[in-house]
């Protein structure tokens, strides 16, 4: 598998009157063609950020710096505008978390779908609202030709995000950033979003950047998992190895704060204090307020990325050979 | 069947798809009071339209040997100081008046609506220099500007319908702008934005169809103070120029106090009918604004 996109050291900064807040603080990390890669972390961690950032929608005050975005080894950073746009949609697609307000209340969801495929494959109309029309069908919606027809205020929400993501998928992206796309639904629809996704991602081939605060979620849609925090990378890992061995004391606490079906627990753990007020940082590791194996090197210096085993790497003094101290965290 | 459809209020069988506009359509029918306004309207369209036909007498013709007749059977209306008949002259006033209404609040329009969204969607320093230029215009009483922009350029219908026009676009430059920051906000553009679509396509057909309801709205009652305006300036001599009859400068004998308390029928016409328009102008903007409110829908 060859590297799809490529963020290296991805720095997004808002500077309002009040100061700069940093949401996202030198993001690293690699997606291979068709992978599904999980971004987990609380709600503000800068995951969102980071993802919009990478299709440059940020707006003022926002600004947007990296030492490269490359997708296919283009660096998205060096595009102009216009060219930038012919990758939205096309070759990078977003979902929303609010699929109630994801579409234009004054248009045909045929009509709104129809313009994205015939903005990027130049179909004209009769063929455009065709596709439209088939996308629909492929997300599962019955009746496609009727309900292209009609007006986002007659859909569900369940039906509005899976029109959004035949809109998404509708230019077959080589990118999905899907934004908590299940958030804002009920449980069982959520469910069937979910499959949905994970069927089409088999059959398009498209990768995905999956975004959620919710592990659950995260741990059945995707490969490798990403834990942010205070708008940096602390953990990264296979799935697996986040779930079952997580290691940064962030990601215990994310884990621990879950209900689990399968087991017997008297309490939920969940991670006391809360987060930061971005405009002040704590120094060093912005988690050492509410970690419970805070030393006196975790407030004063930023921890560097270590692996602790193949492939599973840790921002954590306590894992570092400087930090002094490996503890086990059974 | 999906369990998803079940939930779902409307029909899907689409043949009666109920369109935003549709809808509108059928809560402003409804509305009575409004429907009236926009009967009387339509009525002093046709009215205007059909002037040349209606007339009994040469709009200009002037005959001094029949000066300010009382309202008969040769002549609707009486005649005037000049001996033209009022009939015909306030026809084809209505032409002049309505036309200059519509020119002008259109004209209004389009500018407010271009600046409106340049400020609104490119906020910044775009937004601080537009929203000073409108609050230049608002700073002057609006009659006072007009009447000496009116002294500069010359009296004319051309002057009179650019005058309106260039005075009056701030309320729906503000109005626009402030639609186009919240709807800025909303999710549907950063989605539209999100596939690629261009900002000039983002503002025309995503933004601007969103906030077309207070745009319409402003128009209508816009139009009507145009009317107004154009009446007033013309009233003043600063307006319409005779021998083009406008309801406005009809009235302009209408100064001197004889005239005013001896020969109504001089001016009770073309000043009733400037009520009338207006007013089913003003009540058709309210039909419509009860019509579009969101917060009323069902």
């Amino acid at each position: 598998m060859s590297n799809l996109l490529q963020v290296k050291n991805l720095n997004t900064s808002f500077h309002t009157e009040d100061g700069v807040v940093r949401a996202v603080n030198g993001v690293s990390f690699t997606l291979n063609h068709g992978e599904a890669l999980g971004i987990v972390g609380e709600s503000g961690c800068g995951k969102s950020v980071a993802c919009l950032s990478i299709m440059r929608l940020i707006n003022h005050p926002g600004k947007v710096e990296a030492d490269g975005i490359l997708l296919e080894g283009n660096d998205l950073l060096q595009f102009g505008e216009k060219n930038m746009r012919s990758v939205r949609g096309n070759e990078m697609a977003f979902i929303f978390q609010e699929p109630m307000t994801s579409l234009n209340p004054v248009f045909t969801v045929g009509f709104q779908l129809q313009e994205v495929i015939r903005l990027h494959q130049g179909l004209n109309k009769h063929e455009s609202w065709k596709k439209s029309v088939e996308m629909l069908k492929m997300v599962g919606i019955p009746h496609p030709e009727n309900i292209a027809k009609e007006y986002p205020h007659c859909l569900s929400g369940g039906m509005k995000q899976r029109a959004m993501i035949a809109m998404a998928l509708s230019c077959e992206p080589k990118v999905l950033f899907a934004d908590e796309p299940t958030t804002a639904l009920d449980v069982t629809i959520q469910a069937q979003i979910l499959q949905l996704m994970h069927d089409l991602r088999e059959r398009i081939n498209t990768a995905i950047i999956f975004i959620s605060h919710d592990l659950g979620v995260i741990s059945e849609m995707v490969d490798r998992v990403i834990v942010m925090y205070c708008g940096r990378v602390i953990e990264e890992s296979e799935t697996r190895n986040i779930i079952k061995d997580p290691k940064h004391p962030y990601t215990i606490g994310l884990i621990n704060s879950k209900p689990q079906i399968n087991e017997d627990i008297e309490k939920l753990v969940p991670i006391s204090g809360s987060v930061p007020n971005p405009l002040h940082m704590p120094s060093g590791c912005p988690y050492h307020p509410r970690c419970d194996h805070a030393m006196e090197i975790c407030a004063e210096e930023m921890p560097e990325k270590t692996e602790v085993s193949s492939d599973h790497y840790v921002n954590c003094w306590l894992y570092s050979r400087k930090g002094g101290q490996i503890i086990n965290n059974e | 069947m999906s369990p998803i459809l079940a939930k779902n209020k409307c029909s899907p069988a689409s043949d009666d798809v109920l369109s935003p506009g549709k809808i509108v359509w059928k809560r402003f029918r409804r509305n009575k009071v409004a429907m009236i306004g926009a009967v009387i309207l339509l009525v002093l369209v046709v009215l205007a339209i059909l002037a040349p036909v209606l007339a009994t007498h040469e709009r200009d013709s002037i005959d001094l040997g029949n000066r300010e007749q009382s309202p008969s059977t040769e002549n609707f209306f009486g005649t005037d100081r000049q001996g033209r008949d009022l009939f015909t002259r306030v026809l084809y006033g209505g032409r002049i008046s309505l036309t200059v209404g519509i020119v002008a609040s259109s004209l209004q329009m389009v500018i407010g609506v271009i600046m409106g969204c340049l400020a609104g969607y490119f906020g910044r320093w775009v937004d601080t220099i537009i929203m000073r230029i409108t609050d230049m215009f608002i700073s002057f009483p609006f009659l006072a500007l007009a009447i000496t922009a009116a002294a500069i350029l010359g009296p004319s219908i051309y002057n009179t319908m650019l005058i309106i026009g260039l005075l009056s676009w701030t309320e729906t430059c503000r109005l626009v702008r402030g639609q186009f920051l919240s709807i800025k906000q909303m999710e549907y553009i950063e989605a539209a934005k999100a596939s690629g679509l261009s900002e000039f396509r983002i503002i025309w057909r995503h933004m601007l169809p969103n906030s077309l309801a207070p745009i319409l709205i402003s128009a209508t009652l816009i139009m009507a103070t145009a009317i107004l305006v154009e009446a007033a300036l013309s009233y003043l001599g600063l307006g319409v120029q005779a021998p083009i009859p406008s309801w406005g400068n009809i009235l302009e004998p209408a100064r001197s106090m004889t005239v005013l308390m001896r020969m109504w029928w001089l001016w009770l016409p073309p000043g009733l009918l400037i009520f009338i328009s207006v007013l089913s102008i003003n009540l058709v903007g309210d039909g419509l604004r009860d019509a579009l409110d969101p917060r009323l829908k069902n």
